[in-house]
């Protein structure tokens, strides 16, 4: 007589998110040292613009967290990438799973780690603010902060949150489409580029990115986005094979 | 009960036919060895039956499901070979101690006592695990899921012969103590002819052989004699093998079958890996064909 | 958006990519276990929190950043100021911006203005001419509203000083001298949504001296601050 255990979807599901979460334990704390590198980068302000009134130069320096947010963007597309490369695929199937599972729990890490990087990055900041000022001899400006006004402060990690979602769904399609063949390696970078230099792809980008009427549109935009590249991700890896 | 069917499986790397339609059941709760030379299919073969890739033509089901893409497949068989990986972010003991909630089976004692057993370092990542020990590793991760289709491809490759035999003994012993089906391939016979009960021997991406070890033992015989005798006797049948021995004896093997009493020739057994040998050679005489 | 935009941009990611890859092939090397980063994680999400509070209570030494309606109405303040001091309409001069005013005696028939310390005049001079028969001159001095970058610097630069000598009035720029300020923005630059981006809100003020002159009084701008 055989027994044969029965696992659903989502307890499978639930089981790799678990696991991929210890697993990927060590990208996340990479995270940290992006951080850390783009904070030092961004020490002498982002922005610095200066005028000069009654022979008085007045420099405001400002520290937003542009620099950080394009490092750790850019970690978000490797880890989006890194997901998809085959030790990490095949461990997979090492445990039970399909590719369907597979792909929903990868999806889900990749939400939970945008979410985390967002937070964390957003908050970097004010590291750098405490830093400068107790230990930088300059003036500085009551800028508002998470309490005076959190709606806008939400909306803001909820912006970044969304466009870390994206690259990190872009990086994953990309990872997908390279371990079904290699040749996108070298097509992909040609096609963005295209992309971007054609007028066409500027006026998308254009309308994707720059005057949105509100920060809430933008950020459905960029989910609807990371929905469009998880679902493609979901289709291309679900002929993938395994240890081929 | 039938645990895996195929009927007519083709599978194509790049133009090579690795699998050229294979047809086969096997029913549950028996060891079954899949013999086969290199190239054989016997690794396409099971990574179908794993699901890990997709045949080309003909039906392939595992618990009666298709194995590609289903869960239930998964949950319940598991393919060991030295390809299986694991993050290179986890340890040993990080790995063992995912796998329960992913096999429900799972058997956590029989998996550490084999650890401690092989001497295995909990603290150690799998990549870096030197082949042998990867291999050790994945057996007994194959083991103790308890998984009812337990599938080997060449365990034993990079194990040294203490490990090798203990291997083969953690097998019977825990396929006794909780029987499943276990599939395991090998190019090499004789060294785990003691624990199997079927052989499915397989050639150029075809069944040639599916039968209990017992009738394989049965299934050929050995003439040796004068070579014009032996000519004779076999003149009109299948003849696996043949070898001249000197210039006047020769040595043939046919399929067996009853009343071949003849003076002048002694009648020998075959052992089932020189059956499987014989059956999956290219050339009747071997490789003394070569140098004639 | 130019093509020559995305050359920078590239180059910047392609540093950041080197970057990657040597953090990459260093993290091969150490051999990081999970209790590691779990401790690590945490105690950076604890940094985190923690400088988030302690930034709550660091004291400001500048001013608040204004918000949008406040910058407006800032902006349209110094516009009235400047239209009224343009037309003499000394009734429609917003008391907030008067520095000081006082009144002082002339000597002779001639009032010499002269402007020093700076190439460039640091102050708008405008006169409303009066039917005294006296030698008075009253002065006033006022300065409008200076933002920069939303940083309310108003009080913070020095005003140039006024001196009489002689009949003159002397206007010294103040010594050269630096302010300098961090702002913090919990905001992306590159995403700033909308027309009105903090950053780019200024309000150039200026010093102003309105004087007012007896009619028989000649005066002599050679600086030029008299613009109207």
């Amino acid at each position: 007589m055989m027994f044969l255990s029965n696992s659903t979807l989502g307890e499978v599901v639930k089981s790799q998110v678990e696991f991929k979460l210890n697993t990927y334990m060590g990208a996340v704390a990479s995270l940290i040292l992006v951080q850390i590198i783009g904070l030092l980068f961004s020490m002498n302000g982002t922005g610095s613009s200066g005028t000069s009134i009654n022979n008085i130069s007045i420099h405001v320096s400002i520290v937003s967290l542009d620099i950080v947010y394009i490092f750790v963007a850019l970690w978000a597309f490797v880890i989006g990438n890194m997901i998809t490369i085959k030790t990490n695929w095949h461990s997979d199937f090492s445990f039970v799973g399909t590719r369907l599972s597979s792909s929903l729990a990868n999806i889900i890490v990749l939400c939970m780690i945008s979410v985390f990087a967002g937070v964390t990055t957003f908050l970097s900041n004010y590291v750098l603010r405490v830093i400068l000022l107790l230990f930088g001899k300059v003036d500085y400006v009551k800028s508002s902060s998470i309490f005076d006004d959190p709606l806008n402060s939400i909306l803001n990690i909820g912006v970044m949150i969304a466009f870390i979602l994206m690259i990190s769904a872009i990086g994953y399609f990309r990872g997908i489409l390279v371990q079904n063949n290699k040749i996108f390696t070298f097509l992909l970078p040609v096609l963005l580029i295209t992309i971007l230099v054609t007028k066409s792809g500027q006026k998308l980008f254009q309308y994707v990115f720059i005057g949105n009427e509100s920060i809430l549109i933008l950020i459905v935009k960029l989910v609807c986005i990371s929905i469009v590249f998880f679902a493609l991700s979901i289709l291309c890896s679900n002929r993938l094979e395994v240890r081929s | 009960m039938v645990v895996i069917d195929c009927q007519n499986l083709q599978k194509k790397y790049k133009g090579m036919a690795a699998l050229n339609g294979i047809t086969f059941q096997l029913e549950d709760h028996k060891i079954t060895g899949l013999i086969g030379r290199n190239g054989a299919g016997k690794t396409t073969l099971l990574k179908i039956l794993a699901g890990f890739i997709r045949e080309n033509s003909g039906e392939v089901r595992v618990f009666s499901n298709k194995p590609f893409n289903n869960l239930r497949v998964s949950a319940n068989s598991i393919l060991v070979d030295d390809q299986m990986s694991f993050p290179d972010s986890l340890t040993l003991a990080d790995i063992l101690e995912a796998a329960p909630s992913f096999y429900k089976r799972w058997d956590a004692g029989l998996a550490a006592s084999l650890f401690d057993y092989f001497r295995l370092n909990p603290k150690q990542l799998h990549f870096k695990l030197s082949k042998g020990a990867k291999a050790t590793f994945n057996m007994i991760f194959g083991l103790a899921t308890r998984c009812e289709l337990t599938m080997f491809d060449e365990p034993t490759n990079g194990m040294d012969e203490a490990v090798r035999s203990d291997f083969y003994r953690a097998l019977l012993k825990e396929y006794i103590a909780y029987p499943r089906s276990i599939l395991i391939s090998s190019h090499h016979l004789a060294e785990m002819e003691h624990l199997l009960e079927d052989i499915l021997l397989i050639h150029k991406g075809k069944v040639v052989l599916h039968q209990s070890l017992e009738e394989v033992k049965e299934y050929a015989v050995a003439l040796q004699g004068q070579t014009d005798i032996v000519e004779k006797l076999t003149a009109e049948k299948d003849v696996l093998h043949i070898k001249q021995l000197d210039s006047h004896r020769k040595y043939a093997v046919i399929k067996k079958e009853d009343s071949l009493g003849v003076e002048g020739v002694t009648i020998q057994t075959v052992s089932a890996t020189d059956v499987c040998m014989f059956m999956t050679s290219e050339r009747k005489g071997g490789i003394d064909d070569v140098f004639k | 958006m130019n093509n020559w935009m995305l050359l920078p941009l590239l180059g910047t990611l392609f540093i950041a990519w080197l970057i990657f890859r040597v953090a990459k092939s260093v993290s091969k090397r150490i051999n990081w276990n999970q209790r590691l980063n779990k401790w690590t994680i945490s105690t950076y999400v604890g940094i985190l929190l923690l400088a988030v509070i302690v930034y709550e209570f660091i004291p400001a030494n500048g001013d608040e950043v204004i918000d949008k309606k406040e910058y407006q109405a800032l902006s349209h303040e110094n516009n009235l100021f400047e239209k009224a001091f343009g037309n003499n309409e000394e009734s429609k001069f917003d008391s907030k911006f008067l520095v000081e005013e006082w009144m002082e005696e002339l000597e002779g028939d001639t009032l010499e203005i002269i402007s020093q310390g700076s190439t460039f005049p640091t102050a708008k001079l405008n006169i409303e001419w009066t039917d005294s028969k006296e030698q008075f001159v009253e002065v006033k001095m006022f300065q409008t509203n200076i933002l920069m970058n939303g940083v309310n610097v108003t009080g913070k630069i020095p005003l140039s000083t006024i001196e009489w000598e002689k009949d003159q009035l002397v206007i010294t720029a103040p010594k050269a001298g630096e302010l300098r300020y961090y702002r913090f923005s919990n905001e992306l630059f590159a995403l700033s949504i909308g027309d009105d981006i903090i950053q780019n809100r200024g309000i150039f003020g200026d010093t102003y001296i309105y004087l007012k002159v007896p009619k028989h009084i000649n005066v002599i701008d050679k600086n030029g601050l008299q613009f109207y």
